[in-house]
């Protein structure tokens, strides 16, 4: 137990590590952005007819810390990040923390329930697609799984937003209805999310879907033409035991291994989908940080934040790993 | 009990340059041979091939200009026009469409009204070859277009709000994909190159150190990072600037998946017997890496860069399409979305869709031609049922 | 002795991209209860297709020809091999009857099941074992192979077993069942030669405790003198000469048979040259016109070779070759 625990943290460890690297590019980024928060701030104040000097905004600067070097205000503000503190917005005045709340966790629960709905279908697809010899059932999967891929998610959400508006009228915009927007949580506001949810769910996780039936295939394939599978059959198991209890059970770690990488790719969609499905959450928040405000702080916290999921999907499924795994667990459990 | 159905004769002389043809044959036309087998990869490599023509000649095949310029003031947001042969007035072995006239007066209650005129009159004949705005081709200034009517306009596909022909748009987004395609994967198989080469050929402590670094980039999601890395660029910048910018830094985005298959290549091919040899003839690093191990895995590479062109196509469409990618008068997909998502283009106006059908036919296409040329080249990366 | 099994006019092609595939052609053979036959020749002579299609264990673009008939004699009666139908029929010469030990033992087990998982689930297919009474059977199984610490070992992974170990405990598992036949793939191929000879004689001696027939595929002829009492040599899916082990190898009818034995080390004189078969295995898309081997026989008594499919003839009694070198004297079967 005690080299479990050692096991878990060198994977925790690491991860910190990739976390402090990317909060180092993403920090870099913020900066390099022309402007700093002082002279946003006194710009701000201008407009609203102050008369500004240049001793002002060097004030200014001090009370931001924004005069101390490089280093340590990025230590500073990985501190704050690895907290959930991401400081003030320049823009919007803001506490940022505050500002993402609930619209992160929504973003992320949206994200997650699209992953579970992707390998949902793809697995027993994947499966039957490679076993199947069916031609044409194959040839199906194939061009849907190729439409995955060449049709992004945000045409598909087009495609079904003018569908739906064009038959029903109505354009299944939005995560609430109006009536609930600001109101506090309750089971009918949950009732009236989930009602509106599956759409940006289905949408997130179709091309998501799309890869996970490929990799699905593709590890079934390959377990099926191995030799312990025959030699299984050659002992009489035979059927759908046979097939979950051997190819399947073997071809589940690369797949677990894979959530991380199949979640990155559903977080690219989402500001996208957010854009058209006019979603009140972090894509959309993103991007209006940075297409129509340039809010680098906002931005870099979000980017942080859907990094450091990813991170910690990686952490947990190299912990599901090792636990699944035999050859992994007896290796740190000698 | 033995009696045997006669297996094929001795080989003819034919059969065995054939065959010799097998042996002796470069990895290249090897992948060729394979590749050709494939019916729905070699589909897709035509379906391409007219797509990109179509895409560089695109002045020539279309009408009008794409920008601004060559808007029709009097047909915006206009329905496509389908060329016809009859009407109620009669037949006509020359294809027409229809005048149609804006109007704006107390009876249409002072607001803009298309009306379409069917009289025998207004008809707008279909001609082939016609004089029309000056375009550039290969340098040299051309104005002969393939088609166009004998007066006013024809617009296949509709026009958008401010009268540019869609049609002209979607043929010079093809182009203008493709190029932002191909200089985003040539910039990511430089970079892709350079480290994953060096990774991949010394091995050790800086392999790992590379590594790290590629996969701490490949865990930050592409398309937020493209977001805040697009922000960078003031909007004082011409749109040939940003399309540059934008291409380059798909380049920076797209490079450590290359990057890997180059660092996997290498660290096989690197330790095969003839790069030995190679070492002890006194050649060095460089010379090694440039001469011996590229040759050995160019075909896959390029098998690498085809199936990394369709997302680098997907990625500007997105980034366009949210605002922070290309810009007018630069035509892409992306750009030419910008404005559906509102209600009343999906009501009303929905031939601004047509171009997402050529850019679906466009990807699938890459991605075909992806697949099949990775079957090819491994033909055992994915076990044929 | 009494029969256990019978092979007549085995004939299996395969369906691929490029045709059909001939793998085996016209085999016909037979085994007695306790006897074990050697079935030898280059890989590709179609010796592992021809031991799977007696548990009908090719890929299912396999096709058996109409004539085929495998028939397998059980105390309850014959069973006809080729005439099962369904899973639940087939679990008789599927681990039933029939066991069968892969050439690698590592890649045989599943990975991520314990190799007792794996024993038990096959007595619990076979047999009517409580589950307790099976991990007993299987402890048994696996001590009676000579594996030390049993309990433990049952707990345990492939990969936490020896290479010696793990083929141990492969035929642990395929005896718990009590089979009459026993397939052996090439089952020490993949050992240290002087783990082979523990393998060799362990499976001696379970041939004569359990009294079952073994078909042991190899390309090693030292082996199968060591163990068998009858050998067959197949060449490119067919059958080419059969008989008594040790008649065959010191006196080989069919030129390839000869070839084989020549390309042997002689331990005698060890500087020797080593006589190579000539000429490669061809193609199987390439299956030479009438006898199989004349492409490569140096022993050609002329036309006939590439136009006629020679039949068996007894060279001795019981030792029968199929080459037109005996033909021209007219032989019978």
């Amino acid at each position: 137990m005690l080299q479990f625990a050692r096991f878990t943290a060198t994977r925790a460890v690491l991860a910190v590590l990739t976390l402090l690297l990317v909060s180092f590019i993403v920090f870099t980024l913020m900066e390099l952005v022309p402007g700093d928060c002082a002279e946003r701030y006194i710009a701000f104040k201008n407009t609203q007819g102050a008369v500004i000097t240049v001793a002002d905004i060097e004030a200014e600067r001090i009370r931001l810390g924004l005069d101390k070097p490089y280093l340590e205000r990025w230590v500073k503000w990985v501190w704050g990040a690895f907290q959930g503190d991401f400081g003030d917005s320049c823009i919007l005045r803001l506490n940022i923390a505050q500002l993402l709340g609930d619209k992160f966790k929504i973003s992320l629960g949206l994200s997650l329930a699209a992953l579970v709905f992707a390998y949902l279908i793809a697995i027993p697809v994947g499966i039957y697609a490679a076993v199947s010899k069916n031609r044409v059932v194959n040839n199906i999967l194939r061009l849907v799984s190729y439409l995955g891929l060449a049709l992004p998610n945000f045409l598909l959400a087009l495609i079904i937003m003018l569908f739906a508006t064009v038959y029903f009228h109505n354009s299944l915009t939005g995560l609430f209805s109006k009536e609930f927007r600001d109101a506090a949580w309750s089971w009918a506001k949950l009732v009236d999310f989930l009602k509106h949810a599956w759409l940006p769910v289905f949408i997130l996780g179709w091309s998501a879907t799309a890869f996970a039936i490929q990799t699905v295939r593709a590890l079934m394939s390959d377990e099926i033409g191995k030799l312990y599978v025959t030699a299984a059959e050659a002992r009489g198991v035979s059927g759908r035991r046979l097939l979950m209890r051997y190819p399947a059970r073997h071809a589940l770690a690369p797949i677990i291994n894979s959530l991380g990488f199949d979640l990155n790719r559903i977080f690219n969609e989402l500001p996208v989908v957010a854009l058209i499905l006019t979603l009140t959450e972090a894509g959309s928040l993103l991007i209006d940080a940075l297409a129509k405000s340039n809010d680098q702080q906002l931005a870099g916290a979000i980017i942080f934040l859907l990094t450091g999921s990813i991170v910690a999907m990686n952490f947990i499924t190299d912990i599901l790993l090792a636990i699944m795994d035999p050859r992994v667990r007896k290796s740190i459990l000698r | 009990m033995t009696d045997q159905t006669a297996a094929p004769g001795p080989l003819s002389e034919a059969d065995q340059k054939a065959k010799e043809a097998y042996f002796t044959a470069s990895q290249r036309q090897l992948i060729w041979q394979r590749f050709k087998k494939n019916k729905s990869a070699l589909f897709g490599a035509w379906v391409l091939i007219v797509l990109i023509l179509s895409g560089i000649f695109s002045p020539f095949l279309t009408p009008y200009d794409p920008t601004i310029a060559g808007r029709d003031k009097e047909y915006m947001n206009g329905a496509p026009e389908i060329p016809r042969f009859c009407d109620e007035n009669g037949c006509s072995l020359r294809p027409f469409v229809y005048t149609t006239v804006r109007e704006r007066s107390i009876k249409t209650n002072f607001r803009w009204v298309t009306e379409v005129k069917t009289g025998l009159e207004d008809r707008r004949y279909l001609q082939f070859f016609v004089e029309g705005s000056p375009y550039k081709l290969f340098g040299m200034t051309f104005n002969t277009h393939l088609f166009g009517v004998d007066k006013g306009q024809i617009h296949l596909f509709g026009t958008d709000s401010t009268g540019k022909d869609i049609f002209s748009r979607t043929f010079a987004a093809i182009n203008t994909s493709m190029a932002v395609g191909t200089i985003g994967v040539f910039i990511a198989f430089v970079l892709a190159l350079i480290i994953g080469g060096v990774s991949g050929y010394y091995g050790g402590w800086i392999d790992s150190v590379l590594q790290m670094l590629t996969d701490t980039i490949r865990t930050v999601p592409a398309i937020p990072l493209f977001m805040a890395l697009a922000a960078f660029i003031p909007d004082t910048w011409s749109a040939e600037m940003r399309f540059f910018f934008i291409s380059i830094i798909l380049g920076f985005i797209g490079w450590p998946t290359l990057a890997r298959r180059v660092r996997t290549h290498l660290l096989t091919e690197r330790n095969q017997e003839y790069v030995l040899a190679a070492q002890l003839c006194g050649a060095s690093a460089g010379h090694i890496i440039r001469r011996h191990l590229l040759p050995s895995f160019t075909s896959y590479i390029i098998v690498d860069l085809v199936i990394s062109f369709p997302y680098m196509v997907l990625s500007e469409t997105a980034l366009s399409f949210i605002g922070l990618g290309l810009k007018d008068p630069v035509n892409s997909l992306g750009v030419m979305l910008q404005n559906v998502t509102s209600a009343d283009v999906l009501l009303n106006y929905q031939w601004y869709f047509i171009p997402v059908i050529f850019f679906i036919v466009l990807v699938l296409a890459f991605v075909f031609v992806g697949d099949g040329l990775r079957d090819a080249a491994d033909p055992y990366s994915d076990s044929k049922k | 002795m009494t029969r256990l099994l019978d092979v007549e006019n085995l004939t299996l092609q395969f369906d691929t991209d490029e045709g059909r595939i001939t793998a085996v052609d016209d085999v016909s053979f037979t085994l007695e209860q306790g006897e074990v036959m050697g079935l030898v020749g280059e890989s590709g002579s179609g010796k592992s297709v021809t031991a799977k299609s007696l548990m009908r264990l090719n890929a299912a673009n396999a096709h058996y020809s109409d004539e085929t008939r495998v028939t397998l004699h059980l105390e309850d009666g014959p069973v006809d091999v080729m005439a099962l139908k369904g899973a639940r029929a087939l679990q008789v010469v599927r681990g039933g009857a029939i066991s069968m030990i892969f050439q690698e033992p590592m890649a045989s087990f599943a990975p991520a099941i314990t190799i007792g998982d794996q024993m038990v689930e096959q007595l619990l297919i076979h047999t009517d074992m409580s589950k307790a009474r099976a991990r007993e059977v299987s402890i048994e199984m696996l001590e009676r192979v000579g594996i030390a610490d049993a309990a433990q070992r049952f707990g345990q992974y492939a990969f936490e077993l020896s290479g010696g170990m793990r083929q141990r405990a492969m035929i642990a598992m395929a005896l718990s069942t009590r089979p009459k036949l026993l397939i052996a793939d090439e089952p020490t191929t993949a050992l240290d030669v002087t783990i082979q000879a523990q393998v060799i004689d362990l499976m001696k001696d379970l041939v004569k405790e359990f009294h079952m027939g073994i078909i042991f595929i190899t390309h090693d002829l030292g082996v199968i003198a060591q163990t068998a009492d009858k050998i067959a040599v197949m060449y490119l899916g067919r059958l080419i000469e059969q008989g008594p082990v040790r008649e065959v190898i010191r006196n080989p009818g069919h030129p390839y048979t000869r070839g084989l034995i020549a390309a042997l080390p002689d331990l005698e004189d060890l500087d020797k040259p080593l006589t190579p078969v000539p000429g490669d295995i061809p193609s199987p898309l390439e299956r030479p016109t009438g006898c199989v081997f004349h492409t490569r026989c140096t022993e050609k008594v002329g036309d006939i070779c590439a136009r006629e499919v020679p039949r068996f003839t007894d060279v001795t009694a019981g030792h029968r070759a199929a080459c037109h070198i005996y033909g021209q004297q007219g032989g019978g079967k």
